[in-house]
C-alpha cells in the first residue's frame, strides 16, 4: 500500500486517548494479512508481530494512534456543548474551528462571542477552553440528546496535498502509524525481516505516554525500540527562540535527548550511522522539550534502549499541520533502513 | 579525609545519560575488589561482591554517578552554543560559570544583554567556547554534546567544596565501603546508577534487574542551616550521617529508620534524622520496584546543592562510610531474615 | 437505617493512618476482615491484600482497591524556645492549619496548637497572609528545646485533631474520609459477598501512601496484576463547587460517581452503569478527560495493562480535617461492587475466561 495513501486515510480517521477504536480497526484491517499475530492489550495498544528469520531476537517499533481532541463535559440547556481538551491543545488555536462531535460526527463550531461585541480588553485576551463552547446549531439540549458527557469531538480537517507539502490534522502521530503499516507491508508475503518486528500502535500517548508504559512489558531479547513520531517544526514562526527545533525539508529528525529520555549513545550512533551509510538526509531534533513513548519503553523492566525519529510538522497540535513530501519519503526510508540494519546493532550489543 | 586514588570521582566527566568516562574509571577502580561487573540498559554500573553466608540475601547499595549539566541544542553562525539544562538548576547558578565538555573543551556561560542580569532566563543565555564561527565551533562541539560546570572540588578546613559533590561524594562513600568491608554475610550489589538527575532512571532499571532484598542509597541531602534560611529539611552539616526518614519521593519504612539509628548509636557514629521537604532520590525507585522493596538512605548533608560550590563536612562523609559499612557487616539484619 | 455502617465508620475513623504510618490502621482492617476473607496478608510496603474465592466455573480475578492513608504532618525541627516545626505529608491545605489543635504521635501522644497571632494585635497583612508551612509551628507548652525533646523527635508524625459526627440525612463527618470512605466501601462489600457468594475471585487491596504519590497501589498492582480492577476513592461533592449552573454537579447523597474517560475501560464502565440501572442503584457520572488523581492511574498501567474502572464516594471539603460523606453512597458503592463480582461477564466484553485480560486470547 502506498504510504501517502495510508497517511491520508489515517490522518482523516478520528482517534483520541480512550477512543482509538476507529483507527485501531482500520489498522487491524490493513495489517492482518501481512503479519503473524495481532492482539490488543488493556490500554488499547494494538500489537502486530511479524516473525523474523532469527527466531530469538526482536525489535519493538512503536507509533501512537491518538491525536489531541476534545471531550464533552456537559450539554447546557441552551444546546451549547462545554468541553475539555484531551491532550495538550493551546487555547490560541481554538476559536472558530469546525469540529465533529460524538459517535454520529455531528458538525459544530467552537464558539465565542462575535468580535464586534467584545470589549477592547477581551479582544486582547485568549479565552480559556472553559469559556468556550461547541455550537452544533441546536436550540436546546433536547435537540442534542444523543451527545453526552464523555463523548469526543475532533477537528474537522481533511487531508490534501499541494505543491510539495501535505496538509491535514493529526500528523502527530498518523505519520508514524502510516510508516509502521507501510513497513509491515514491506515484509509481507514471502519476505521476512531478519529479526522479529513487534509493531505496537500505542494508545493514550497524548495524556501521559500511557500505552507506552505497557508496550515494552514481557518482551524478550529486544535489541532496541524504534519510536516513530511527529515533532515540532518552527522554521517559519516569528523568531522568539533561537532554535526552530527542526527545519522543513532537511529530513527526518533524530532525538538525542528529551524530557523523558537520553537516547542510548550506541543506539544514537547506530541510527545516525545507518542514515549516513544509506545516504538518507536527516537532522537532529534541536531541542529537548517534550516526551515520547520511547521514554516510557526505555524504563520498562530491565530497560530497553530506545530512539525516536520524527517527521517535522509545522503547527503541530493544531487543526492543520504541514509536512514536506521529501521529509516523509526520507522518514520512511530511514525507518526501513534501521529495521533492515537492526541485526548490526544486536551484534555489537545493547549494553553501554 | 584521604581521597587518594579516588580523586578521579571529582574530575571524570559524566553528565546524565553520558556517564561513559566516570563509569569506566569506577569500573577499573572497583574491578579488582569485586566478583562481577554488570551493566544495565540505562547505563548504570553494577559491582557485585558475594557474601559468605549460606542462604545469603542481596543488599543493593546505590549512589548516582551522573552529574547535572547542559546539552547543546543549537550552534549559531558565530559559534555561540545554545543549551538546555540536564537536571534542574536555578538560573542564578549558571551565569559566568566555566563549563567543561567530555572532550575537555572549555566554555563560559554568558547572557545576551546586561539588562537580563536582573531577570535571568536560560533561553537568553549561551555557552561561549571562544570560536570565531560555526565552522570553528563545529570542530570542537556538536549538537547533542553535554557539558558540566567546571569547579573541581577541594578540601579545606574539614569541608569538601566544589561542583559534582552531588553525588560523586556518594560514589566515594561506596568505594570506601567496598575497600573496608572484607568478609560480609550477604551479597553486596554496589550500584553506581545513571541518569538520576533526570528522573531516577538508572535506579529503576537496575533495581528491577537485581531484585534486591533491601536497598540503601547514599546521596546528598539539604543542609538546612543557612543564616535566615528557610527550613527545607531537618539536617545540618556537621551533625552526622543523615538517616533518611522522608524526602519528596519516599517515606522510608519506620522500622528501617529505627534500625539504622540504633546501629549508629551502638557504634558511636554521629547521626541525625533526615526529613527533607522536597526532592527525589533513587530510594523511591528501589522501594517501588516490582512488588516493593525495603529501602532507606544514608545521606551527606550538603549546602548549595546544584551550585558550583556544593559544600559538605568530611566528618559527615566519614560517618556515612562507617554506618554503611556496619550495615553491611551486621550478621542479624532483621530485614534479611527468612520470614521476610 | 445505616447504624452498622455508621458504627463501622466511627471505628475506622478513630485510628489514624498518616501516609507511611498506616500500620495500626492496617491491623484494624485485617481484624475487621476476619470471617469475610480466606486470608489477609501484608506486603513489604504495608499494603493489606485479602482474597476471597469465587464459586463460579470460569472465574476472573477481580481487584477492588481503596487507599488506607490520610494526609498529615511530620516534625522537622525543634527550636531553642521549644516550638516544634513541621512539614506536610500529602496535600495539606494551609488554610486549614491556623490556630488548630494537633495530636502529635511522639514518644507519647500529646496535644499542641498551631500558633496564630490574635486579631487584636495582628497587622492587616498578617491576618490575610497564607504562610508556607515552614513558617508555622506547633506549641505544646514547652519553654525549652530540652522539654520538647522529651516529648517528640524529628520524623515523628502529627494530625490535625478532629471528632467524628453523624450529621443529618445519613451524612457523616470526620477526618481522613479520603479514603476511609473507600475502605468502608470495601469492608462493606466483603460483608455483602459473605452473604451473596461471588462468582469471581475477589482480591481486596487496601493500599498505603496514595496521598504521596500512589505508591502502595503501584507495587500492589504489579504483584496482583488482576484481570480487572475497580478503584474506590472519593471525589468532590462540594455544594459550591465548579458550578455555573450548566455543568451537572456531583453531590453527596445521590449515589457513587462512576468514572469515565481514558483512564477507565469503556465496557467495564458501561457494565457498572448497566448494573446500577438494573438494580435501581442511584449513581452519578464523573468525566475525567485526563487520567490521574487516584490509584487507578498506576493500576491501569501495571505490567501489560489492567482493565480498570473507578467508583468514587462524593465528599465535601476534601483535605480539610472535617470531610463529609453520605453513608447511603458508601452502601450503594459496596452493593455495586458486590453485584459486579456476581456478573458472569463483568468486563462487559465477553472475555469470561480472562484470556484478553491476560494476553492469551
Amino acid at each position: 500500500m502506498e504510504a501517502v495513501e495510508l497517511l491520508k486515510r489515517y490522518s482523516n480517521h478520528r482517534a483520541a486517548a480512550g477512543d482509538e477504536e476507529e483507527l485501531r480497526a482500520a489498522i487491524r484491517g490493513d495489517v492482518k494479512e501481512t503479519v503473524d499475530d495481532v492482539s490488543v492489550n488493556p490500554l488499547g495498544n494494538l500489537t502486530a508481530v511479524r516473525r523474523g528469520k532469527d527466531g530469538e531476537k526482536s525489535i519493538l517499533v512503536t507509533a501512537h494512534m491518538d491525536e489531541v481532541a476534545f471531550m464533552v463535559k456537559a450539554v447546557e440547556k441552551s444546546g451549547l456543548i462545554r468541553m475539555y481538551a484531551v491532550g495538550g491543545i493551546s487555547p490560541k488555536v481554538l476559536v472558530g474551528n469546525q469540529v465533529l462531535v460524538g459517535r454520529d460526527r455531528k458538525p459544530g463550531v467552537i464558539a465565542y462571542r462575535s468580535y464586534h461585541l467584545m470589549t477592547p480588553q477581551e479582544r486582547k485576551k485568549i479565552p480559556e477552553i472553559k469559556e468556550l463552547a461547541i455550537d452544533v446549531g441546536a436550540g436546546s439540549s433536547e435537540e442534542v440528546r444523543d451527545v453526552g458527557p464523555g463523548d469526543y469531538a475532533y477537528f474537522m480537517s481533511e487531508f490534501f496535498a499541494q505543491g510539495d507539502c501535505y496538509f491535514g490534522k493529526a500528523f502527530d502521530d498518523r505519520a508514524g502509524c502510516a510508516a509502521l503499516t507501510w513497513l509491515l507491508g514491506e515484509y509481507g508475503g514471502e519476505t521476512r525481516p531478519e529479526v522479529t518486528v513487534v509493531a505496537t500502535y500505542t494508545a493514550q500517548e497524548e495524556v501521559g505516554l500511557r500505552g507506552g508504559q505497557t508496550a515494552g512489558f514481557g518482551l524478550r531479547n529486544v535489541l532496541f525500540n524504534l519510536n516513530l513520531e511527529g515533532t515540532t517544526c518552527s522554521d517559519r514562526e516569528l523568531k522568539t527562540s533561537y532554535t526552530p527545533i527542526t527545519v522543513s525539508g532537511a529530513g527526518p529528525a533524530i532525538t538525542f535527548m528529551d524530557r523523558t529520555s537520553v537516547t542510548n549513545r550506541k543506539l544514537f550512533e547506530f541510527v545516525t550511522g545507518v542514515a549516513q551509510k544509506r545516504g538518507i538526509p536527516y537532522q537532529l531534533k534541536k531541542g529537548v522539550a517534550g516526551g515520547t513513548d520511547a521514554g516510557a519503553v526505555a524504563l520498562t523492566g530491565e530497560g530497553i534502549p530506545a530512539v525516536t525519529i520524527s517527521l517535522p510538522i509545522r503547527y503541530i497540535h493544531a487543526p492543520w499541520g504541514i509536512a514536506n513530501r521529501s521529509d516523509f519519503d526520507n522518514y520512511l526510508a530511514l525507518a526501513d533502513a534501521i529495521v533492515g540494519e537492526s541485526p548490526g546493532f544486536g551484534a555489537r550489543g545493547a549494553k553501554t | 579525609m584521604d581521597f587518594k586514588g579516588k580523586e578521579f570521582l571529582f574530575s571524570a566527566f559524566g553528565v546524565s545519560g553520558r556517564e561513559d568516562c566516570v563509569r569506566e574509571r569506577i569500573a577499573s577502580h572497583a574491578g579488582r575488589l569485586v566478583d562481577e561487573i554488570l551493566n544495565d540498559a540505562t547505563g548504570s554500573l553494577i559491582c557485585v561482591k558475594k557474601g559468605k553466608n549460606h542462604g545469603r540475601k542481596k543488599i543493593m547499595l546505590s549512589a548516582h554517578m551522573d552529574t547535572i549539566g547542559f546539552v547543546v541544542t543549537y550552534i549559531d553562525e558565530r559559534g555561540f552554543l545554545r543549551f538546555s539544562e540536564v537536571g534542574g538548576q536555578p538560573e542564578a547558578y549558571l551565569l559566568g560559570k566555566r563549563v567543561v565538555f567530555e572532550s575537555g573543551t572549555i566554555g563560559v556561560i554568558g547572557t545576551e544583554k546586561a539588562e537580563y542580569l536582573k531577570n535571568l532566563k536560560k533561553d537568553k543565555m549561551f555557552i561561549d567556547i571562544g570560536a570565531r564561527d560555526a565552522g570553528e565551533a563545529g570542530k570542537l562541539v556538536r549538537i547533542g554534546d553535554t557539558c558540566a560546570v567546571h569547579a573541581p572540588a577541594v578540601q579545606t578546613g574539614g569541608v569538601i567544596t566544589g561542583g559534582w559533590i552531588d553525588d560523586r561524594i556518594g560514589c566515594f562513600v561506596l568505594l570506601e565501603v567496598l575497600e573496608r568491608v572484607g568478609e560480609h554475610p550477604h551479597d553486596l550489589l554496589f550500584v553506581f546508577s545513571s541518569q538520576e538527575e533526570v528522573g531516577l532512571r538508572g535506579a529503576k532499571t537496575s533495581a528491577y534487574k537485581l531484585e534486591p532484598d533491601i536497598g540503601l542509597v547514599v546521596d546528598v541531602t539539604d543542609s538546612s542551616d543557612l543564616p535566615e534560611g528557610e527550613i527545607t529539611g531537618s539536617s545540618a552539616m556537621g551533625k552526622g550521617a543523615a538517616i533518611k526518614v522522608m524526602d519528596g519521593s519516599v517515606i522510608v519504612q519506620r522500622d528501617l529508620v529505627d534500625y539504622l539509628c540504633a546501629l549508629a548509636e551502638k557504634y558511636g557514629i554521629p547521626y541525625q534524622r533526615d526529613v527533607l521537604r522536597h526532592g527525589g532520590t533513587d530510594t523511591h525507585e528501589i522501594q517501588l520496584s516490582r512488588g516493593g522493596v525495603i529501602a532507606g538512605g544514608v545521606s551527606i548533608p550538603t549546602r548549595y546543592i546544584h551550585s558550583a560550590g556544593e559544600m559538605c563536612a568530611e566528618a559527615d562523609v566519614q560517618a556515612c562510610v562507617d554506618l554503611t559499612t556496619k550495615f553491611c557487616l551486621e550478621e542479624n539484619n532483621p530485614f534479611l531474615g527468612e520470614f521476610f | 437505617m445505616f447504624e452498622n455502617l455508621r458504627a463501622l465508620a466511627e471505628k475506622i475513623c478513630a485510628v489514624p493512618s498518616v501516609s507511611g504510618f498506616e500500620g495500626a490502621f492496617a491491623d484494624l482492617v485485617c481484624s475487621l476482615l476476619e470471617g469475610s476473607v480466606e486470608q489477609a496478608r501484608r506486603d513489604r510496603l504495608g499494603n493489606v491484600i485479602a482474597a476471597r474465592e469465587g464459586r463460579g466455573g470460569k472465574k476472573l480475578n477481580l481487584l477492588f482497591e481503596a487507599h488506607m492513608d490520610q494526609i498529615g504532618l511530620i516534625i522537622t525541627k525543634i527550636e531553642e524556645n521549644g516550638v516544634i516545626r513541621f512539614s506536610n505529608i500529602g496535600g495539606i491545605n494551609p488554610l486549614t492549619l491556623f490556630g488548630k489543635r494537633v495530636k502529635v504521635f511522639g514518644k507519647e501522644t500529646f496535644f499542641g496548637v498551631i500558633g496564630m497571632k490574635p486579631p487584636h494585635i495582628a497587622a492587616e497583612e498578617e491576618l490575610s497572609a497564607v504562610e508556607t508551612l515552614d513558617k508555622l509551628y506547633i506549641d505544646a507548652g514547652s519553654r525549652t528545646r530540652m522539654e520538647s525533646e522529651r516529648l517528640v523527635s524529628v520524623g515523628d508524625v502529627a494530625l490535625l485533631d478532629y471528632h467524628s459526627s453523624a450529621l443529618s440525612g445519613d451524612h457523616f463527618a470526620s477526618s481522613g474520609l479520603d479514603d476511609k470512605a473507600g475502605v468502608l466501601t470495601l469492608l462493606s462489600c466483603a460483608g455483602l459477598l459473605g452473604a451473596m457468594k461471588a462468582y469471581h475471585d475477589v482480591t481486596f487491596l487496601f493500599s498505603v501512601q496514595e496521598e504521596v504519590g500512589l505508591r502502595g497501589a503501584k507495587v500492589g498492582g504489579y504483584t496482583l496484576a488482576p484481570d480487572a480492577a475497580v478503584v474506590c476513592d472519593v471525589t468532590f461533592g462540594d455544594p459550591m463547587g465548579d458550578s455555573r449552573g450548566t455543568v451537572p454537579e456531583i453531590v453527596t447523597g445521590k449515589g457513587p460517581a462512576i468514572s469515565k474517560g481514558p483512564g477507565y475501560y469503556p465496557p467495564l464502565v458501561k457494565r457498572l452503569c448497566e448494573i446500577a440501572k438494573r438494580e435501581d442503584i442511584p449513581v452519578q457520572e464523573e468525566i475525567e478527560a485526563a487520567p490521574g488523581g487516584t490509584d487507578a492511574f498506576v493500576i491501569q498501567t501495571a505490567k501489560r495493562g489492567v482493565y480498570t474502572g473507578g467508583i468514587s464516594v462524593p465528599l465535601r471539603y476534601m483535605h480539610s480535617q472535617t470531610e463529609i460523606i453520605n453513608l447511603k453512597d458508601v452502601y450503594r458503592a459496596s452493593k455495586l461492587l458486590a453485584l459486579l463480582a456476581m456478573e458472569e461477564d463483568p468486563l462487559g466484553n465477553g472475555d469470561v475466561k480472562g484470556e484478553k485480560a491476560r494476553g492469551s486470547g
